[in-house]
């Protein structure tokens, strides 16, 4: 799930629009963000399981050539133990 | 060769959890058994996810059974990836190193000097300092092990980006900073604790009920447009 903190409604639209998330996006206050989950600078990305414990948390992008390979494996983690 | 894997037969029959295969998985690697060491490794993995499994119990009672199926993983993937290593399969090696990266969240010592000792054999000196740097801004690992760390950064200070700057200042500034970076992230991170209950709203503006993701494997990704 994709988690907007842009503040400019219209903006967010424009660029979903553009970017055809196959996700759903969600929109939270940017000041929220911040303090709940230490998010203050974006991209951010948790890993939650079942039991909704945060089990991993990475910042940044992925270097490109690497990111289908990370993000599965987080995800298989998940759903192995 | 056999008396090593039967002194760790014999040793598992009395207790079994994983530690006779990763050491033996070590002697192995030191006497250049590299495709032995590997299937000890292999399989001290699968009897550490069954040690843990086998004391459930306890290990919940301490809240450490997912880091503890992590950690067995992680030693086993670095062991793996170093013997890969050494037997001069750099693409297998990253990936087992990487892997061993991942489960141990880059604060395994001896696994970030391995990730460094490949980069640096494959010439990429920039990843090569990063990952000895991250292994020396770290408490821990063999002193052998630190030195030659130590070692493979100052021959790579010459011919860096900071080679004007005197090597012990530069790496005095470098830990300082990897240390208080490490110190701030693992104070905001959430990693182990629950996710906070979030207000959400929907493009459209109405309140969205995260209630619908429990029980769920959720990916939360925090963007901005710009």
């Amino acid at each position: 799930m994709l988690l907007s903190i842009d503040e400019d409604a219209k903006r967010l639209r424009r660029y979903l629009d553009e970017m055809k998330f196959p996700f759903p996006v969600v929109r939270i206050n940017a000041a929220e963000a911040g303090q709940l989950m230490g998010v203050d600078n974006t991209p951010m990305t948790f890993y939650v399981d079942r039991k909704g414990i945060v089990r991993y948390q990475t910042n940044g992008t992925e270097s490109h050539g690497d990111s289908v390979n990370r993000v599965g494996w987080f995800i298989d983690q998940l759903k192995g133990h | 060769m056999a008396d090593i894997i039967a002194a760790v037969d014999a040793r598992a029959q009395a207790q079994a959890d994983p530690a006779p295969y990763f050491t033996g998985a070590q002697i192995l690697i030191d006497r250049g058994e590299f495709d032995r060491a590997i299937t000890l490794a292999a399989r001290g993995a699968v009897v550490s996810d069954r040690f843990i499994d086998e004391n459930l119990s306890a290990y919940q009672l301490s809240g450490k059974s997912q880091g503890s199926y992590a950690r067995g993983r992680a030693t086993a993937a670095d062991l793996v990836g170093w013997a890969l290593f050494l037997e001069k399969d750099s693409p297998a090696a990253r990936a087992k190193l990487e892997e061993a990266a991942r489960l141990s969240q880059d604060q395994d010592v001896v696994n970030q000097f391995h990730l460094g000792e490949l980069a640096r054999a494959q010439g990429d000196a920039a990843r090569a300092r990063e990952y000895y740097l991250n292994a020396l801004s770290m408490a821990g690992g063999p002193a052998p092990l630190r030195q030659r760390a130590m070692q493979a950064l100052s021959g790579l200070h010459a011919g860096g980006p900071s080679a004007a700057v005197g090597f012990d200042a530069w790496l005095d500034a470098e830990l300082t900073r990897r240390r208080d970076e490490r110190r701030n992230a693992a104070l905001k991170s959430l990693v182990d604790r629950p996710l906070p209950t979030l207000a959400l709203t929907t493009i459209d503006g109405q309140p969205f009920d995260t209630s619908s993701l429990q029980g769920k494997i959720v990916l939360l990704n925090f963007f901005a447009s710009w």
